[in-house]
């Protein structure tokens, strides 16, 4: 499926104004923008681990392309994902059951996805495949330097 | 000067001219230099007395100094990782780039699935939903600017519209 369609659903829970519906909505928002960014990554040739620890992969490899809007897209979605752990684990906190901020939130996963899309080209993916590997040869070439000293 | 202290400023004002020309014992017997030296010492009085109103008259929301509230944790992460400078410049970043920041409470926040740890800068500021995305944008590209990955990551800023 498509992982935008979350966007359609999250929308739908919009619609009804309730604490639950307010915390699912920040769930589906940043499941939309964090699989349409696992499918960028790996259409230009990035494995991404299909666990727990692929959140990580995609931040740190988005974070390290070296593209500006693909950074700036990966910081928003860093945010949607302290959300999301508010929205569904922290039953205490009010601030996700706001209809106001669920609806910025599903309004920012929207512009994550956008810029995203931006990049979905061949050329785009050219670019953030190379960023990708460049930032891996810099840890690896660390990495050797920490060990040999 | 909001209109509350213009008001007592206005009164205060009054009080200090009827003063000023109400004491007969003051100007007999005085030249007219003394007359000018106590308007200048008058003068300064309002002055000192304007700027005591506009600290003690209650402020609007807008008005109001931002609130910031650190929690132990998070300062102690911070030290820990090596983030204190990024500290204070989100906390300057957020009051730069949010005209109606009211608050900010820096709490450390990890994640259950993964036993990742990070500060949430827990910011309250009102306006409407498009209006604090566009704030969030410009402070969003300073920020990815200003500070490195994955430092950045660390101190996530969360906006709640009050």
């Amino acid at each position: 499926m498509n992982p935008r369609d979350f966007l359609d659903t999250a929308k739908e829970l919009l619609e009804k104004d309730n604490p639950a519906n307010c915390r699912s909505v920040f769930n589906r928002s940043y499941y939309a923008a964090y699989n349409v960014g696992v499918n960028l990554l790996e259409d230009a040739g990035i494995t991404i681990k299909k666990n727990a620890s692929g959140h990580g992969e995609v931040s740190k490899y988005l974070g390290n392309c070296g593209i500006r809007e693909i950074k700036e897209a990966q910081s928003k979605l860093s945010i949607l994902a302290g959300q999301r752990i508010k929205a569904d684990y922290r039953l205490s906190e009010k601030v996700v059951e706001k209809s106001q901020n669920a609806e910025k939130a599903l309004l920012t996963s929207g512009k994550i996805i956008e810029a995203f899309t931006i990049f979905s080209s061949n050329d785009g993916k050219e670019k953030i495949f190379q960023g990708v590997n460049a930032y891996n040869k810099t840890i690896k070439s660390a990495s050797k330097h920490s060990t040999s000293k | 000067m909001n209109s509350s202290s213009g008001r007592l400023s206005d009164l205060y004002r009054e009080e200090i001219y009827r003063t000023l020309f109400d004491l007969p014992e003051r100007e007999q017997g005085t030249g007219p230099g003394n007359t000018e030296i106590w308007l200048n010492e008058y003068a300064a009085l309002l002055t000192d007395f304007d700027e005591a109103l506009k600290k003690l008259a209650p402020l609007s929301k807008e008005e109001q100094p931002c609130k910031v509230v650190y929690g132990d944790e998070a300062v102690l992460f911070c030290a820990d990782q090596s983030l204190i400078e990024y500290l204070s410049l989100i906390e300057d970043l957020i009051k730069q780039h949010f005209p109606t920041v009211q608050k900010i409470s820096f709490s450390l926040d990890y994640d259950p699935e993964t036993s990742d740890k990070w500060v949430n800068a827990d910011t309250e500021i009102s306006g409407d939903v498009s209006q604090v995305i566009e704030w969030e944008d410009s402070f969003i590209t300073e920020w990815v600017s200003k500070v490195p990955y994955p430092e950045r990551d660390k101190i996530r800023l969360l906006c709640d519209i009050m």
